[in-house]
């Protein structure tokens, strides 16, 4: 029996007045996990298999390893004996400090993580690929799967490897969620490689003293996990086509375009944590219809229940043409809410891109844009798009707070 | 058939926000005729004396607050079907950072409260910031900012 999860649409107006032409449609779709869990009564948490990936190169000598070692044996300590870890580190070579094994030997495996020194240079992949061989392990359809990924470094020469061994992650139910430490880790890189494995993008800790608290926040949604695999599929009728698809919560992510084919659109959610909706938005164009109601998507939505195996929903996306005016204050105040957050979102990143690439800004951002970001972010914009320099921190710290401006309703 | 908006940048009609700058397309979205959106817009209106009322530091616009228990200062977004009682849209509203939700003007028992809601730049009375969704007491003289949009509380 399904009901873990509600499935949610809603329209930017449901009432579309007829113009003639193809109109844009706004179409949010949530998957909203539910509190009770079918089977009744409070279910255990899932058990978690975790592979902590650790760049331990020279750069990270000091504070950020002293700090990232402090927080891995936090996130052991807090683990269950039905969890399964294993810790990798990386500089231009890579060893298994953990094999991965249940979380009992709290002593022993802390004494391991001390021993960690620094030195050598950054191959990511290394670190990825050990690190994705010690989770497949004990990977299975009831343990939440993850690889928590730390680098304070740009990769050598195997960025493309990064993203391969990603996509081979994603597609065998494993999670990568990296943390950017300091100021000189590729957001590019680390933000794509969360997102082809269905994990997250790039958290950023900017001060070591952070490290504590961001390794504390992955263990807790790991813990939060209620069902796997999550996948929207909105399906499209004739005469219907996307124009961008572009996950809204938790965090704004743009949704790769392969994703969006002439009759669906496919959004992974990967997996769904209790109290955490995720959702999609969708800008479709509507070819002209006459008066009437029509069905213009519908939406499923599959998810891994664990020991059940999959459960779908479904639910139509349907709106109203008509002749008559429709007035504004029909638009739906919480879609359009994610639609000028999102669109805020993919402006700032090609500013941001712009900036990375060329040293300078040709985009002009609509107040529109800039008035619904912080005052630091405002200003720190303003300087860029007026000709003048900000570091690279302010980049990575724009990027992760602007992503995260549909956290909040206004 | 495409919109355009104050850049002349192209946008498929039915848009919200422009693809190239993120300018508000509110007025293609809106379909009615323009007069039913003001329509719904508070006007400050002539202030009996001995009432409530906020007044704007920049400009002197006063919004009469007499016989209101609860009163939403903010900016009006037609696209989002926010239209806040106090709008501060003409006041200074958008380049000094106020939100569409930015606080709430509240009356328990003969008090005047204050209540940011979550606002992005924050509500500060006499300089000193708010915590969100807390309500604070205010008396008459009492200066409120709203990001950087400054008004007087008056309670005569």
């Amino acid at each position: 029996m399904a009901g873990e999860v509600s499935l949610i649409c809603q329209v930017g107006r449901e009432r579309i007045q007829i113009t003639g032409g193809s109109q844009l449609a706004y179409v949010l779709v949530e998957a909203r996990p539910t509190n009770g869990t079918a089977g009744g009564g409070a279910q255990a948490r899932m058990p978690l298999n975790f592979a902590l990936v650790l760049d331990h190169s020279g750069s990270m000598k000091g504070a950020k390893l002293r700090a990232v070692k402090d927080a891995v044996k936090l996130v052991v300590n807090s683990m269950m004996p039905t969890d399964f870890v294993s810790i990798v580190i990386f500089d231009d070579n890579v060893r298994v400090v953990v094999p991965a094994q249940p979380a009992t030997d709290k002593a022993g495996i802390a004494a391991l993580v001390e021993g960690i020194r620094d030195g050598g240079g950054t191959a990511m992949s290394l670190g990825m690929s050990m690190g994705l061989t010690e989770l497949r392990k004990h990977a299975s359809p009831n343990t939440v799967n993850r690889m928590i990924l730390l680098t304070d470094g740009v990769t050598y020469g195997d960025a493309d490897r990064c993203r391969r061994i990603a996509d081979d992650a994603g597609a065998s139910g494993i999670g990568i969620y990296p943390l950017g430490i300091g100021a000189d880790w590729d957001e590019d890189l680390l933000d794509n490689v969360g997102q082809r494995s269905s994990g997250m993008p790039a958290e950023f800790i900017k001060r070591p003293d952070d490290a504590l608290t961001l390794f504390e926040r992955q263990f807790q949604s790991a813990t939060a996990v209620s069902v796997r695999n999550t996948q929207i599929t909105v399906r499209l009728p004739a005469g219907v086509t996307p124009k961008k698809a572009v996950k809204v919560l938790p965090v704004i992510t743009e949704q790769n375009p392969e994703t969006l084919s002439d009759r669906e659109v496919v959004v992974n959610l990967g997996d769904l944590e209790r109290d955490t909706p995720q959702a999609a938005l969708l800008e479709l164009m509507v070819e002209p219809r006459p008066e009437g109601t029509f069905r213009i998507a519908q939406a499923e939505l599959s998810y891994d229940v664990p020991g059940r195996g999959q459960e779908k929903v479904r639910s139509d996306v349907i709106v109203n043409f008509t002749n008559d005016p429709v007035p504004p204050e029909e638009a739906n105040p919480v879609v359009m809410n994610y639609a000028e957050k999102s669109n805020a979102h993919r402006l700032v990143t090609r500013v941001l891109d712009e900036y990375k690439k060329n040293g300078k800004v040709t985009t002009r951002l609509h107040p529109n844009v800039t008035r619904i970001l912080d005052p630091e972010t405002q200003r720190l914009l303003d300087q860029v798009t007026g000709g003048g320099t900000i570091t690279a921190e302010d980049v990575k710290s724009i990027g992760n707070k602007t992503r995260k401006l549909t956290q909040r309703f206004e | 058939m495409t919109i355009r908006c104050s850049q002349g940048h192209e946008n498929p009609e039915g848009s919200a926000f422009c693809d190239e700058c993120g300018e508000q397309l509110g007025a293609a979205y809106a379909t009615a005729p323009a007069d039913a959106a003001t329509a719904t817009t508070p006007q400050p209106i002539a202030m009996p004396a001995g009432a409530p009322k906020l007044v704007v530091e920049a400009d002197s616009t006063t919004f009469d607050l007499a016989g209101k228990t609860e009163v939403v200062i903010g900016r009006e977004d037609p696209v989002s079907n926010i239209y806040p009682d106090v709008d501060l849209t003409a006041h200074g509203g958008e380049e000094g950072g106020v939100s569409r939700l930015h606080a709430k003007l509240l009356l328990n028992d003969s008090q005047y409260l204050i209540e940011d809601q979550n606002s992005t730049n924050f509500t500060f009375v006499n300089k000193q910031k708010l915590a969100p969704k807390t309500p604070t007491a205010i008396k008459d003289g009492d200066e409120i900012r709203l990001g950087r949009v400054a008004l007087t509380f008056h309670t005569a």
